[in-house]
């Protein structure tokens, strides 16, 4: 299948669209065409533009200039949006208006409308299941026909896939590829956002690559390689910068050592990080790195192999174990301790140190917190402001303040950069190199190589579960880290 | 143009500080601070009102120290409902284990011939140790508080009835126990020293030491403190083992005032102990659970109670009365702290 020609009405057109979010130019006169009956793959790195994009067309943000042109669009988002503990029927009625009957929902009805929109991908049979007890492919494929579903009664012209097979398994997309090709057998420009490179090699007809903003590049898949996408992702970056700090000495016993680690996803990972070492783990997400953040802080347990913190073993709910600082990654769950005080949420390991027959000292606390939302830069200065009043960047300033008090021999920061502005990113990295000079073994882990890159002395990448290069950040440029990602 | 791009926003970041900064001045710093004291205000209020109202019968000191003391069993059993709570665990089983604990002090030295101060230290041991049972089932085992608590609260009142046998237990309680309960100390009955010590000591550890404030940031979320190092199951195994001992502790002092252990006396303190503490969280500090807002809470529904008692309003404005003061209060609690966070999480 091959780009129609021009004659037909595309899709979706988007036609010079520029969008600026003060002085940053998210999108800048982004112009190409999404044919009727095409996949049409939209990549990118991270802050390229392309979930600014699917905003504008989603009508969230307001395009500055340029027009997007298109008929009835349905979206399907990278969470899917089901209720996992409902049948699929359910899924299927719940949040539009319901078939009643004498003043009842008419299960018949519904049953019977979901059934319809199931059967051409084979799933008929899972209306009455439950949804958490398919498999996600199935439940990413019954996403996109809920939502052709919501639209039925008006043809659709467009489907938008915002990253639906991320959290996919490799051998479950082929599912998802079969349902992609029967939409687009009838008629309808698919728009599919995704990280990964081989997908877009499998899956679509056409591919559009952002870069800063900037269309860089549109056209037949066949056209292009992955390392010829890598590249054009990457545009001409400088292949490496030159580190202002001393590499770390290789003659000492390495603090953080993982022998065989295996979990659900891991197979059997070795790696060890030496004092005064940055280490960053990169992957796709499903490569397992999720889980590398959690085993190595000693939070959870592999299920086979061990990780040992200066030759004893780290035993999830030890002692041990609350001595290594964890910067998790999902900040408002399970970062933050929402009801409390920047001050209480940095001193909270700390208040054994503080101790005197007349309890914690106050002075002793505030002097800490002051001490640390200075060292970071934390806005508001005042310690003693609800954590959740914070903007993102300063929360997690906070949170990796609550380790650097202790002066922790490693620390594990998850997505250390996620969701926050650049300002606080430098000061966040620059604070993690400080720790690493003072001795700390740190190991990063982020799906986008891009954000920490530069501040990692050693780099790793994980691909299904293994670690598939492992190397000194000055060996390796950013296109060898994307590729072997995908 | 990037250097300008830059003094811009490194102006701006300051500039936000500095809003700050006018905000918690004057006028506004009341403002946050003033809703903090609004039931200490209830408070003088609702006594200045009775005082003019009733010169003679509300306004003696026999009348306050009846407030005082007939309260002080109470406010310890709520303060006790109030330290599971913080982590977001409901022992509904306090007013059972109170129930117990009363029948035990009266029935340990009368029926069993125990010395009193056996029976005190038998009567805390069985708080104790239905603490550590709750603390087994609800931390390590994981089943919701709720329900464990209120098996076991039903199976507290099943053993009381077997002990009992329905009759109350007044014969042969030693006077050196009931001592305890009604000896003064200038002027105050032994009781509300029992309670304001156990506010105080309560405060302190809530307050100032690691334990409490490890308690706190579970309440705040349970992962994020697991995750932060805080060692979640020993916090929460404290804090039920310490809300059952207290409760047993209240039983003793209520047989020591009172001289006698009634099987069905436990429904008369479950209701208003918890809301009590759930009042706290209107006082203080707005939005937690708090021993001196437990305290606060207790005094101005009994203060109430006591004055339209006194006014001769009949029996039914007590309920009424306390019910709308609860639902109030956190209504105010809620408006004060916004919407960003749940105020008591199940």
């Amino acid at each position: 299948m091959s780009a129609a020609p021009s004659s037909v009405t595309p899709a979706i057109r988007f036609d010079g669209v520029s969008k600026s979010f003060g002085p940053t130019h998210a999108l800048r006169a982004v112009s190409f065409d999404v044919a009727p009956g095409s996949v049409h793959a939209l990549i990118g790195l991270n802050g390229s533009g392309k979930s600014t994009l699917v905003k504008v067309l989603a009508g969230y943000h307001t395009a500055d200039e340029g027009a997007i042109s298109t008929g009835r669009v349905a979206f399907v988002h990278q969470d899917l949006g089901l209720l996992p503990s409902l049948t699929v029927l359910e899924n299927f009625a719940i949040g539009r208006e319901m078939s009643m009957r004498f003043g009842q929902i008419d299960w018949k009805a519904e049953a019977a409308r979901a059934v319809d929109a199931l059967a051409e991908f084979g799933l008929a049979h899972t209306v009455h299941q439950r949804m958490s007890s398919l498999p996600l492919a199935q439940q990413a494929i019954i996403a996109c026909a809920r939502a052709l579903d919501r639209s039925r009664d008006s043809n659709i012209d467009a489907l938008i896939l915002d990253e639906p097979t991320s959290a996919l398994p490799s051998n479950e997309i082929d599912l998802l590829a079969d349902a992609m090709k029967v939409y687009a057998a009838r008629g309808i420009g698919i728009v599919f956002i995704t990280h990964r490179l081989q997908e877009v090699k499998d899956l679509a007809d056409m591919v559009t690559v952002l870069r800063n903003g900037e269309l860089v590049h549109t056209g037949p898949t066949a056209d292009v390689s992955i390392p010829d996408m890598v590249q054009l992702m990457v545009g001409d970056a400088p292949a490496s910068v030159e580190a202002d700090w001393a590499p770390p000495r290789q003659d000492v016993e390495p603090t953080l050592v993982a022998r065989a680690v295996s979990s659900s996803t891991l197979r059997s990972i070795d790696l060890s990080i030496r004092p005064g070492e940055i280490v960053g783990a990169f992957g796709m997400v499903g490569s397992g790195l999720e889980h590398v953040g959690g085993i190595f802080a000693g939070r959870e347990a592999p299920a086979a192999g061990s990780v040992e913190l200066n030759g004893s073993a780290l035993v999830p709910g030890s002692a041990l174990a609350r001595q290594v600082g964890y910067v998790p990654s999902d900040r408002p769950r399970r970062g933050v301790l929402p009801g409390l005080s920047v001050r209480e949420n940095i001193s909270i390991r700390s208040l054994r140190a503080m101790l005197s027959w007349r309890g914690i000292s106050r002075k002793g606390e505030s002097r800490l917190a002051r001490h640390w939302t200075d060292e970071l830069s934390v806005k508001p200065r005042d310690p003693d402001a609800p954590i959740l009043t914070l903007s993102g960047g300063n929360q997690q300033k906070a949170i990796l303040a609550r380790w650097l008090a202790i002066g922790p021999d490693a620390i594990v920061a998850e997505e250390p950069t996620q969701g926050i502005d650049v300002w606080a990113k430098q000061d966040i990295l620059r604070r993690l190199r400080v720790a690493a000079t003072e001795g700390a073994a740190v190991l990063l882990t982020a799906v986008e190589p891009e954000e920490i890159l530069d501040f990692c002395d050693r780099v790793v990448v994980l691909r299904r579960g293994e670690i598939v290069l492992d190397a000194a950040r000055s060996d390796v440029a950013i296109t060898d880290i994307l590729s072997a990602m995908h | 143009m990037n250097t300008v791009d830059t003094t811009t926003t490194a102006d701006q970041v300051p500039d936000r500080g500095r809003d700050r900064a006018e905000a918690t001045s004057w006028g506004s710093r009341l403002r946050s601070i003033a809703p903090r004291f609004g039931m200490v205000g209830l408070l003088v209020l609702l006594l200045v009102v009775f005082s003019i109202l009733r010169p003679v019968s509300f306004a003696n000191s026999a009348n306050l120290r009846t407030i005082l003391v007939e309260s002080a069993v109470l406010t310890i059993l709520a303060l006790a409902v109030m330290i599971p709570l913080i982590a977001n665990d409901f022992d509904l089983s306090v007013a059972s284990v109170l129930g117990i604990a009363s029948i035990l002090a009266a029935g340990l030295p009368s029926k069993s011939g125990l010395s009193v101060p056996l029976t005190i230290i038998a009567v805390l041991a069985v708080g104790v140790i239905i603490g550590i049972a709750h603390a087994v089932l609800i931390v390590l085992f994981d089943l919701p508080s709720v329900v464990v608590t209120l098996g076991t609260s039903t199976f507290l009142g099943g053993i009381v009835l077997w002990y009992t046998g329905g009759a109350v237990l007044y014969e042969g309680v030693p006077t050196a126990l009931t001592n305890l309960g009604s000896k003064s100390v200038l002027g105050l009955p032994l009781p509300v020293y029992y309670m304001i010590a156990t506010a105080a000591v309560l405060w302190f550890v809530l307050e100032r030491r690691p334990w409490g404030r490890n308690l706190y940031a579970v309440g705040s979320s349970e992962v994020a403190a697991r995750l932060a190092g805080v060692n979640t199951v020993r916090t929460r195994a404290v804090a039920l083992i310490t809300c059952s001992t207290l409760a047993a502790f209240a039983g003793l002092v209520l047989t020591a005032r009172v001289g006698s252990g009634n099987p069905s006396i436990s429904n008369a303190y479950f209701l208003p102990a918890f809301a009590a503490a759930f009042l706290s969280l209107a006082a203080f500090r707005l939005g937690f659970f708090n021993p001196l807002g437990v305290v606060l809470s207790v005094y101005l529904l009994a203060v109430g109670v006591n004055g339209l008692s006194i006014l001769g309003v009949p029996s039914w404005v007590e309920p009424v009365f306390n019910g709308t003061a609860l639902v109030v209060a956190i209504g105010l609690a809620r408006l004060s702290i916004g919407k960003s966070r749940r105020l008591v999480g199940v």
